[in-house]
């Protein structure tokens, strides 16, 4: 459990990313399965215990990037988990639907921030969001049942 | 929060090393694309196969309006071929350049779509700035990043792309680029020009990057509003960057 969910949630979104969600863009914009992947983890499990994915996920984005700077991503997305994990400690402390859903609107607000090419990006947060819950839900899962397996208390 | 500017001093010394090394962030680049170009081609082609099969189903309902559609293409293609023969006879100067086929092996996975990555890098003698094409010869974009055995191919609907193009049929000249809705268009087109959609854009080599008589794609609207100086022209890219597996770079 521990470590094939993992393997087969990767391969999941790598297909899904790569090979079906560039066929369904619209005005060349499709969601970023990566990006909500590693921001539910933060909000799940914080930030430093996320630190391996953020800094995976940042590589991976610099390198199938036109950006010529490495670890631009990475910082980015460090930013970016430190404000969300902040926003869903401090301000939406309940973990209704709604309180997710917003949390994961700032976070893609300010990552398309450094991306600005409206309207691509209204229409990826939009898009994005559609796919913010199940993925989110699934990890919320994983999660859970790892801290039962370790026999940690849950976070949610 | 100490920590965390701890961290982030730490990570930004790292990358400004990596990032300082010579060769070291190309390499780096090497490995990752050689693991992940495969992996990535596979999904690619499975989605390609997916996709492609329910577009069949959705496509049903449309094939009568569809026949009668590429009727009328056809015969507007028939008179376009007058005007494409010169397009041949420009592209027939390229003859001189070596060609390398590549095949395209990565995309942009975060939505902007505006580079594709190919299996062909320095060791193949690939040089920034080199041209590439489709195997039918329309323009794609150009090389602006070399690895080993990888390089990335800026496309024309970049936002960074910028070329001098003219419109075969009647020479008048312009700069393609990418517009806000991620479209291309033809600008600095005087409102005074008489255009017609359908006409066919071609390189015009005055930006001494791109040889003149590429394809380009053909006007799709012409937008001559009041509030501006110049025309802005729709282009519909000869190219269908979605659908390209293979592409040839020009030495």
């Amino acid at each position: 459990m521990k470590i094939i969910f993992p393997i087969i949630f990767i391969i999941l979104v790598l297909f899904l990313q790569i090979g079906i969600l560039p066929h369904l863009a619209i005005l060349g914009a499709f969601p970023n399965l990566i990006l909500i992947s590693v921001l539910s983890l933060v909000i799940l499990r914080g930030w430093k215990k996320n630190l391996g994915w953020i800094v995976a996920a940042g590589l991976f984005f610099d390198f199938y990037s036109s950006r010529n700077i490495l670890g631009i991503s990475i910082l980015i997305i460090l930013v970016i988990s430190i404000i969300v994990q902040f926003l869903s400690q401090k301000f939406f402390k309940k973990t209704d639907n709604l309180s997710i859903f917003l949390v994961f609107l700032a976070g893609l607000i300010i990552y398309e921030i450094v991306y600005l090419s409206f309207p691509t990006s209204l229409i990826r947060i939009i898009y994005d969001l559609i796919f913010v819950l199940p993925i989110f839900h699934i990890l919320k899962f994983y999660v859970g049942k790892i801290a039962q397996i370790q026999g940690q208390k849950e976070i949610f | 929060m100490k920590k965390i500017i701890f961290i982030f001093i730490i990570l930004i010394i790292v990358f400004a090393i990596i990032n300082l090394i010579p060769g070291f962030k190309k390499g780096l680049g090497n490995f990752v694309f050689k693991i992940f170009s495969s992996i990535g081609s596979f999904f690619s082609r499975i989605g390609q196969g997916i996709t492609g099969f329910f577009q069949i189903f959705i496509n049903i309902g449309n094939l009568n309006r569809e026949n009668i559609d590429l009727r009328q293409k056809n015969l507007a293609l028939e008179t376009e071929i007058t005007g494409l023969k010169e397009i041949e006879r420009e592209n027939n100067l390229l003859g001189e350049n070596i060609e390398q086929a590549a095949l395209i092996v990565g995309k942009d996975i975060q939505g902007i779509q505006d580079w594709i990555l190919i299996n062909k890098g320095a060791k193949q003698g690939i040089q920034k700035n080199m041209i590439v094409i489709s195997p039918e010869g329309t323009l794609v974009g150009k090389i602006f990043e070399t690895q080993n055995s990888f390089s990335k191919v800026m496309l024309i609907t970049n936002k960074d792309s910028a070329l001098a193009a003219l419109i075969a049929e009647n020479r008048i000249e312009g700069l393609v680029k990418r517009n806000e809705a991620g479209g291309l268009i033809m600008d600095l087109v005087s409102k005074t020009e008489k255009l017609k959609i359908g006409q066919t854009i071609i390189t015009s080599g005055m930006d001494n990057v791109f040889p003149k008589g590429i394809l380009i794609g053909k006007i799709e609207n012409i937008d001559s509003s009041e509030n501006q100086i110049f025309q802005k022209i729709l282009i519909s890219p000869a190219v269908d960057f979605s659908k390209l597996e293979e592409v040839i770079v020009l030495k």
